[in-house]
């Protein structure tokens, strides 16, 4: 009796250890992941906020947008790419807001008909994508990271270490729509 | 980019899936890219001469029931064993699992495999009870995938409601070049002119009705003009609508082929797609587009944005028969405009081809590949769940 008690606990034991191990171990990896995630988003703001300078220079040098327009993109970019962690969500909105406000319909015309700027403008709009995207799988990531961390187990027993609790990047990433109408085209 | 994709469907039944799966494999390797597919293959010894050379059997399927239909997946030791083997071989940058929603080879991949994983959701099934009772099941493997990516809006809210979390939405392509140059049927469209309608004949809201109540008003002033109507269904509709003189001038053909569609698009001077509603995406324009048959459809939101604001197709009023039959008189008299309208179509077109489409999902790899890692076989002993299923090596 007193024997099958002690083997039952053992096996429940185990069973449990196991368990919270497994778990540590989904919970490490969806700390990689989420890590791996804003590496990636980080990444993609700044090429765009590098894109984004390169081109208001460019365009500056060759008169291709109006000063104003230049010199305002140009500082957005310089302060996205200067953000400390604070500001930099509230930076990467003031950069997303003056793409839009500067590359208007007429501006990305000028600068696609340019054979220095095409290229830039292309690898911008690739940008603005992959910034699109990477947001929306870290934010993917986060959402699996705190769903696991919100579980009793988790929280009671401390499973998830010293590793801080993630969060969201809030922006408004609306890309400018380099490509608007294939076929609007001079007839 | 060394690129592994998973097809959790087999290769050699036909389906949704696996032509995507094909389609996205063939267009990634005319970009460059190296490319191996997984996929189960129901009958090796049938298909080895015509398996394309990117294929890698992961063996047979069993049928099982899931949502209300059988689906044939694929499970056990032999599958784990070549799934190991081929992501040890493969040594891929990205892994691409397809429908990983099922209990299938993809959801196996995901299990084995750690890394730079993305998936595909196809599935629009908002209320599945198959998948909501397996979620506790599938996500430890899912909470792995690093991008999903959503073939339409309705499969990304199904993802939505069942796991959480967010999809970029990537759309199916159009193999444009294979609607290229095709030929009409025998005496198509003929000197009375010809409309046409592919889609579901018995689903209401494919808006047949709306056709056919146009066609007798367009055919009072027309009598030479044919209604050409292609898809499952008996048809019934037609008699109810159309008075008999009339019906003689509306040809059923009823399903048609994959192979034989671009044959029935260029057969027509227009083509019509009268839906009222509900769509999320114009397939069927773009193939009609993408054949150079000019289109006449329903100003709803997907198909507005399809035809780039009515730019590369006229657009008409849902649901409203007199106007849809203004607009297709209008058409048939004007061959120039239809002729600008095809022509502006198959420029539009390009943007929803397999080549486009697979520079997007290239980008979706660029952006999940940043740290250089790759994908690596998942460590057996931190996968209990298959350690024991793993134990032997039954690699045949």
């Amino acid at each position: 009796m007193g024997i099958a008690i002690v083997v039952g606990a053992v096996i429940v034991g185990g069973l449990v250890a196991m368990y919270l191990s497994w778990t540590a171990g989904r919970l490490d990896r969806l700390h990689n992941r989420t890590d791996a995630a804003w590496a990636s988003l980080d990444a993609q703001l700044v090429r765009r906020a590098a894109l984004a300078a390169e081109i208001a220079h460019a365009a500056a040098e060759r008169g291709l947008i109006k000063p104003d327009d230049c010199d305002r993109l140009a500082a957005a970019a310089q302060h996205s790419l200067e953000s400390g962690r604070d500001d930099r969500a509230a930076n990467e909105n003031a950069l997303g807001h003056a793409l839009r406000g500067v590359l208007d319909r007429p501006a990305i015309d000028a600068l696609t008909n340019d054979p220095r700027l095409q290229p830039l403008v292309e690898a911008l709009e690739a940008a603005m994508t992959k910034v699109v995207m990477s947001r929306r799988f870290h934010a993917t990531a986060v959402e699996d990271t705190v769903a696991l961390r919100g579980g009793r187990a988790v929280r009671w027993l401390r499973l998830a270490g010293s590793a801080p609790f993630p969060a969201y990047f809030d922006i408004d990433d609306t890309p400018v729509p380099v490509v608007t109408s294939p076929v609007a085209r001079p007839r | 980019m060394k690129i592994g994709l998973v097809c959790p469907y087999p290769w050699d039944v036909p389906g949704g899936v696996q032509g995507h799966v094909r389609d996205l494999a063939e267009a990634l390797i005319e970009l460059g890219h190296d490319v191996s597919v997984l996929a189960p293959v129901d009958d090796e010894d049938e298909a080895a001469a015509s398996l394309p050379a990117y294929v890698v059997p992961a063996g047979r399927t069993i049928p099982i029931p899931y949502n209300g239909s059988v689906a044939r997946l694929l499970f056990g030791v032999v599958s784990a064993a070549r799934v190991r083997r081929w992501l040890r071989e493969g040594d891929f940058d990205v892994l691409h699992v397809h429908e990983p929603a099922a209990p299938s080879l993809s959801l196996l991949a995901c299990w084995l495999a750690t890394g730079a994983i993305v998936a595909t959701m196809h599935t629009s099934n908002p209320k599945s009870r198959t998948l909501s009772l397996l979620v506790p099941a599938v996500q430890p493997a899912y909470e792995k995938i690093r991008g999903r990516i959503a073939v339409s809006e309705a499969a990304r809210r199904t993802m939505v409601e069942h796991l959480g979390g967010d999809a970029v939405l990537i759309p199916n392509g159009v193999a444009v070049d294979r609607f290229a140059g095709a030929q009409p049927l025998d005496g198509w469209p003929g000197p009375g002119g010809a409309i046409g309608f592919l889609g579901r004949m018995d689903e209401p809201r494919k808006g047949l009705i709306v056709l056919l109540r146009a066609f007798a008003r367009l055919a009072e002033d027309r009598p030479e003009l044919r209604l050409l109507v292609a898809g499952p269904g008996d048809g019934d509709e037609i008699a109810e609508v159309l008075p008999k003189q009339l019906r003689g001038r509306v040809h059923v053909l009823g399903q048609v082929d994959e192979a034989d569609k671009p044959g029935v698009m260029v057969s027509v001077d227009v083509f019509i797609a009268p839906n009222l509603g509900k769509e999320s995406f114009g397939i069927v324009l773009l193939e009609a587009m993408a054949s150079g048959t000019p289109v006449l459809a329903s100003d709803i939101e997907a198909f507005r944005r399809v035809l780039d604001e009515g730019r590369a197709g006229a657009l008409f009023p849902v649901g409203d028969a007199t106007a849809l039959a203004e607009a297709a008189a209008a058409l048939l008299d004007d061959p120039s405009r239809r002729k600008q309208l095809a022509e502006d179509a198959l420029v539009a077109v390009r943007r929803y081809d397999w080549t486009s489409v697979a520079k997007q999902i290239v980008r979706v790899y660029e952006t999940v590949t940043v740290d250089g890692r790759g994908v690596r076989e998942a460590p057996v002993v931190k996968d209990e769940l298959m350690a024991d299923v793993d134990a032997d090596g039954f690699d045949a």
